[in-house]
């Protein structure tokens, strides 16, 4: 075992520095000068010498970015915004709650959502409530996650006034003057965008819950069960649910890695000050420490996350870390 | 008895005289206390007093600067004349007209408790004249004396600013009859000490202030906070305890906020389409009314790059463009009471305004054969890249333009920006990779120096951070619009109304589109509705109050 | 994800049938069924079983008929209506009739005047009409946004497969150094969070290739083809992995290997037929994967540009409309909702099709 997060370890240290790479190098790609962008309102073509100097931009690429990963880890600094001469860390660190609010709590949102209707479509095939899942399992997989956001902000946030329609409350530490702050204010923000959020992922989860389920319910091992004589919640609970739902869960660590760029389209809608709306914004602002800031924490937290279930699925399926 | 019966009497009518009073009086101090929200699409560009240069931040400067000369919270003509606010009069004038000496009121203190003093208005110039701070409205500061060497850095601060105890003397390089509007611009406003001190050119967020109110806090991109400022002893209304600035809604979100009450002004417009139903809904200009509209001294416009190949020498194309542009569907994406169309730099109420009638206000096929006629052989390429806002109507208003375009066989590549990214970026010659921009000026103050000269003045266009985003730099007219700015009387204005006209008619800098009204949409919660465009756009909001 | 990989080995197997979960089969058919057997593969055998299971799937049926409409409509269907009505899907109709009398697009079935020549108004029809203030033909614009859809659909999906198949099909079949490389750099490209790189991507490079059209593309659908594709290939490399890795084992290819087939013989004869099952299911699913990239892309303004018409940038400008013209909402919504789903039908019949045991 010891071996294996070894070799996770170091492989997750050579994603890493991959990602970080490809990220840094495509930045030069871009149509516009890093230093200039830097020196910002700079004039004159010294200032822009000097700058580029400062940044180290006049060097060799592979020479900055060694330097870029030099402050990364050793000062933990991802530099400036072009923008606003804010640190990116800083931030980052705003946003980072916001996004987290909204894939954790969406995510809870999809599993209440979609383990029963799952569970119970597999249970009773072609009945009225296997019907009506296949239903949401489809449209909720191909309905675009923007038309479902405008329509409940425009429904149940304007017309029907159940739900603020968009805006965000902390829920610790509201700034000085905000017209909304705490718990209960920041869970009534974020009713629409946790739906709008989950329902995609419910749809496709429940998909794959059904598919578990009835595929468990066709073992060897539950046939044996029944033949014993156990009864059928216990044959449901022990034997078939904890071995259909293990994929899932594994799948769940992986996805919320994904979800943090699905977050963007939430975010821009509801007006979320997430990570996405950060991205969205620099891009639009040709901000490349912020572009490049977000994209390297976004990275990091996927790492870690498959790494976590990777060490995890290991530790419960040896087979795989014999491999 | 009839002694007392007198006095009963004499006391009813005191007490009753004296109820009178106290409910005449009573008036303003029942409407004092809480938190109005506005509503902005997008992010301001800076509140630092010696940067900021954007309509939307000047309307919440109106509320924490003090200033020497200021415009009164009045509507109309009232709000119109620059008025003494720290000053305790009008300035003493030399007779060369060069010299001005103010007397500092007292009593103005700062949201920290100091005291504003004649030196803080001398720090404003100073710190605004800073290179280091690379101000875009540096322009204005051109008839200090002083103020040129200091903006160039070869003097540490403007000589022509002093101040000797409570005395504020200012020395221009030429008289000036605008300077008394120019000092009513938020750059002039006192500062305190501390602010004095700091220089950086991507502005402070965070700092004292001697009006009404003080900027309490701001997130950048999400919110900024006002909250009354404790130790304000001037006498400028100060209804609400807070003025909530929420950033970031799309325009239909801003029309839900205000329409529901979550807000109380619309400040970053609502969808073009919905003013007819709410002028319908709620009537127009009603006192204390939900939808207010008022003429502006402002113009929408295509500014064209000459400094890029495409218009670097080419009236003719530049004239084309003026023919095909469609002012009158540009105007109808704004939707109702959008405004008037316009073939002139100058607005309508500015004096220097001359409709010459140079340019079509209405497309027909006439006119597209004619801009068709100017741009052949003009066209070098035909490619052009067209800037934008990004917010509300403006994508479509910019796709219209693009359509135009087509017709006379230029092939533009749109770009959307956020506002303050749009013009930050086009006014600074590194980063201006346009040709053509979709921009809006309002007047800062009643003077045609204030268009003309700010927009189109050439000598700019090698600044850091400037206005001139048609990159026009034509020598006779730089010296022209020099000469006019001086002159007094009807004569300025004649002066002003050729060059407008000799600019338009030979090498138009701009495609001059609409003159757009002020329209305001606010919340059932509010009154004490008083607009004055001069100091800013939509209602004032230290008068604003919760009914 | 799993579900797919095992759904396509199983695929690749051509296994007897017993079906289960959405569509059962009567007993006289399943007995049909078991002449398809284990072993060697007949090809034709085979690809007529698939027809036939996918022939029962109404579902399946009805979104591949849908999908077949979609393109007819899209590529024949818009020119053909352009040319019908008498303009393009870009052109305003500001001043006669594309506004009504308050400013506001005009509604469903609207008659409009184009400016001719000679200064005339020809009367001419909006089916759905106007699409905004711009007074554009929202009917149109929803056929060319078809076009754009599909054409981001299909080339992301053809470049994602090529790539993804090519790279996974060999690591899984030679295995070794080729498998390990392709199987770190998968790994490479699954750790970017791929939205937020997609954004970037589209937001910087698309500058420099929104103007590559080839002449009949929209601007912007070759930015979107190579950004999905380039960041997209590693799902279908997983993927077709699994299933070359399943198939090496499998008894025929070890005879052939015995018989003396080199590998490239074996590869073209006994790995492609099985490989190509798995491919068109997850073609299917992909190209409504990335419909709907788009449409979010779209919506944000970093895909399709102005003044082309996608259902994405009709979505993003349709709010404004909420209370006036609530129907501009509908029209793309509804468009993508229906295409995703016939898409995701056709998918799911094929898989079923293929692998009739389920996901086993």
């Amino acid at each position: 075992m010891l071996n294996y997060i070894i070799r996770r370890l170091l492989w997750a240290v050579v994603l890493f520095i991959g990602v970080t790479l490809i990220t840094y190098v495509l930045f030069f790609l871009l149509p516009a000068d890093p230093a200039r962008l830097a020196a910002g309102k700079s004039a004159t073509a010294e200032d822009v010498a000097r700058v580029s100097h400062q940044l180290g931009l006049d060097r060799p690429v592979h020479e900055q970015y060694v330097l870029f990963l030099k402050r990364l880890v050793v000062d933990h600094s991802l530099g400036r915004s072009y923008a606003n001469r804010r640190s990116v860390n800083e931030m980052v660190g705003e946003a980072i709650p916001v996004t987290a609010a909204l894939v954790v709590g969406g995510a809870i949102l999809w599993m209440l959502i979609a383990l029963p209707i799952g569970i119970l479509s597999a249970l009773k095939p072609r009945s009225l409530i296997d019907r009506g899942a296949m239903i949401f399992i489809l449209i909720g997989i191909s309905a675009p996650v923007v038309w479902i956001g405008l329509l409940l902000q425009y429904f149940v946030g304007f017309k029907w006034g159940l739900t603020p329609n968009a805006g965000y409350c902390d829920v610790i530490d509201p700034p000085v003057g905000a017209s909304c702050g705490g718990p209960a204010d920041w869970a009534y923000h974020m009713i629409l965008p946790w739906l709008t959020f989950a329902i995609l992922f419910a749809a496709s989860y429940a998909r794959m819950i059904r598919a578990n389920v009835m595929d468990t319910l066709g073992e060897d091992y539950v046939r044996t069960a029944r033949a014993k004589g156990a009864p059928e919640n216990v044959v449901i609970r022990r034997h078939v649910l904890r071995n259909a739902l293990l994929p899932v869960v594994t799948m769940l660590g992986l996805d919320i890695g994904v979800a943090l760029g699905g977050a963007i389209f939430t975010e821009a809608i509801f007006n979320l000050p997430g990570l996405g709306r950060l991205a969205l914004n620099s891009v639009l602002n040709l901000d490349l420490p912020t572009m490049q800031g977000v994209i390297v924490f976004a990275t990091l937290t996927i790492i870690l996350l498959n790494l976590v279930v990777d060490l995890i699925y290991a530790w419960i399926d040896p087979r795989i870390r014999l491999a | 008895m009839k002694g007392k019966r007198l006095l009963g009497i004499a006391l009813a009518i005191s007490s009753l005289s004296l109820l009178l009073v106290a409910a005449a009086t009573a008036g303003p101090t029942a409407k004092r206390g809480g938190t109005i929200v506005l509503d902005m699409t997008t992010d301001v560009d800076y509140i630092d007093p010696q940067l900021s240069y954007y309509g939307e931040t000047w309307k919440l400067e109106a509320t924490t600067a003090c200033k020497l000369m200021n415009w009164p919270d009045k509507e109309g003509a009232a709000g119109a004349v620059a008025t003494p606010e720290v000053a305790s009069g009008l300035p003493l004038v030399s007779k060369d007209g060069k010299t001005y000496t103010f007397t500092i009121k007292p009593g103005f203190k700062f949201s920290n408790g100091k005291a504003v003093t004649a030196q803080s208005f001398v720090d404003a110039v100073n710190r605004f004249a800073n290179p280091k701070m690379q101000s875009t409205g540096v322009a204005f500061l051109d008839i200090i004396k002083g103020a040129q060497a200091a903006v160039d850095g070869k003097a540490g601060s403007v000589s022509g600013v002093k101040a000797r105890g409570n005395k504020l003397t200012i020395q221009l390089t030429k008289a000036s009859p605008d300077l008394l509007a120019r000092l009513a611009m938020p750059f002039y406003q006192a500062i305190d000490p501390t602010l004095a001190r700091q220089i950086d050119a991507n502005g402070i967020n965070q700092y004292a202030s001697c009006g009404p109110y003080y900027f309490a806090s701001r997130t950048p991109g999400r919110s900024i906070t006002l909250k009354r400022n404790p130790n304000y002893k001037g006498g400028r209304t100060a209804n609400a305890d807070t003025i909530q600035v929420n950033i970031g809604n799309s325009v239909d979100v801003e029309f839900q906020n205000v329409e529901k009450g979550t807000s109380d002004y619309a400040s970053g417009g609502i969808p073009a389409t919905e003013w007819k139903n709410i002028v319908a809904k709620y009537g127009l200009n009603k006192k204390d009314g939900r939808v207010q509209v008022r003429p502006q001294l402002d113009i929408r416009y295509v500014a064209m790059n000459h400094s890029r190949p495409l218009f670097k020498d080419n009236p003719q194309l530049a004239k084309a463009v003026n023919w095909a542009v469609d002012r009158q569907a540009f105007s109808a994406q704004g939707g109702y009471l959008y405004g008037k169309r316009t073939g002139q730099i100058l607005p309508p109420g500015m004096l220097g305004y001359k409709p010459a009638g140079i340019y079509p206000l209405k497309v027909t096929a006439n006119t597209i054969k004619q801009a068709r006629k100017l741009a052949e052989g003009n066209l070098r390429g035909g490619k052009a890249v067209l800037w934008s806002s990004n917010a509300g109507t403006a994508p479509l208003q910019a796709q219209l333009i693009q359509y135009n375009l087509k017709q006379i066989g230029i092939d533009a590549e749109i770009k959307l920006l956020p506002r303050a990214q749009q013009f930050t970026n086009a006014g600074n010659p590194q980063t201006a990779s346009f040709d053509m921009t979709v921009e809006r000026w309002g007047a800062d103050y009643a003077d045609p120096y204030d268009f003309m000269n700010i927009l189109l003045d050439g000598k700019q266009v090698t600044q850091p951070q400037h206005n001139n985003y048609a990159y026009f730099n034509v020598a006779k007219y730089n010296k022209e619009m020099t000469a006019a700015s001086l002159l007094t009387g009807p004569k300025r204005g004649v002066a002003y109304a050729a060059l407008d006209g000799n600019m338009m008619r030979t090498n138009p800098p701009w495609a001059p589109l609409v003159n757009s009204n002020d329209r305001i949409f606010l919340s059932s919660r509010v009154g004490c509705v008083t607009i004055n465009e001069i100091s800013g756009t939509g209602p004032l909001l230290n008068v604003l109050c919760l009914k | 994800m799993s579900n797919l990989a095992d759904s396509a080995e199983a695929a690749a197997n051509g296994q007897a049938v017993i079906l289960r979960g959405r569509a059962a089969l009567p007993p006289e058919d399943a007995a049909v069924d078991d002449d398809f057997d284990v072993g060697a593969v007949e090809a034709r055998g085979y690809w007529e079983g698939v027809w036939l299971r996918l022939r029962r799937d109404k579902l399946a049926l009805a979104g591949g008929v849908f999908i077949v409409l979609l393109f007819v409509t899209a590529f024949a269907g818009a020119p053909l209506a352009s040319h019908f009505l008498g303009h393009g899907p870009n052109e305003p109709f500001l001043v006669s009739g594309g506004l009504d009398a308050d400013q506001l697009p005009a509604g469903p079935w609207t008659h409009v005047g184009k400016l001719t020549e000679n200064g005339e108004l020809e009367q001419q029809l909006f089916v759905l009409g106007s699409d905004s203030t711009l007074a554009r033909d929202e009917f149109l614009r929803l056929l060319y946004g078809a076009q754009v859809s599909l054409e981001v659909g299909v080339g992301a999906t053809l470049l994602s497969l090529l790539l993804g198949s090519i790279a996974g099909a060999a690591a899984g079949f030679y295995r070794g150094w080729a498998d390990t490389t392709i199987s770190r750099l998968v790994d490479l490209t699954m750790a970017f969070p791929y939205l937020l790189f997609v954004i970037t991507l589209a937001g910087t490079l698309g500058t420099r290739l929104n103007h590559v059209t080839f002449g009949f593309l929209g601007e912007g659908v070759v930015t979107l083809v190579l950004v999905f594709g380039l960041l997209g290939w590693f799902y279908s490399a997983r993927v077709m992995r699994s299933v070359a890795l399943s198939i090496r084992e499998k008894e025929f290819v070890e005879a052939a290997r015995m018989v003396g087939a080199s590998n490239r013989r074996i590869i073209r004869s006994h790995v492609f037929p099985h490989l190509v099952g798995p491919l068109i299911v997850l073609a299917t699913l992909n190209v409504a994967a990335f419909i709907l990239a788009e449409a979010g892309l779209s919506f944000l303004g970093l895909g399709i540009q102005l003044p082309t018409a996608s259902w994405g940038n009709l979505l993003a400008d349709a709010p404004q409309y909420y209370t006036s013209r609530p129907l501009l909402m509908v029209w793309p919504g509804v468009a993508l909702l229906l295409t995703t789903l016939a898409f995701n039908l056709l998918g799911d019949g094929l898989r079923d099709a293929f692998d009739p045991r389920g996901s086993r």
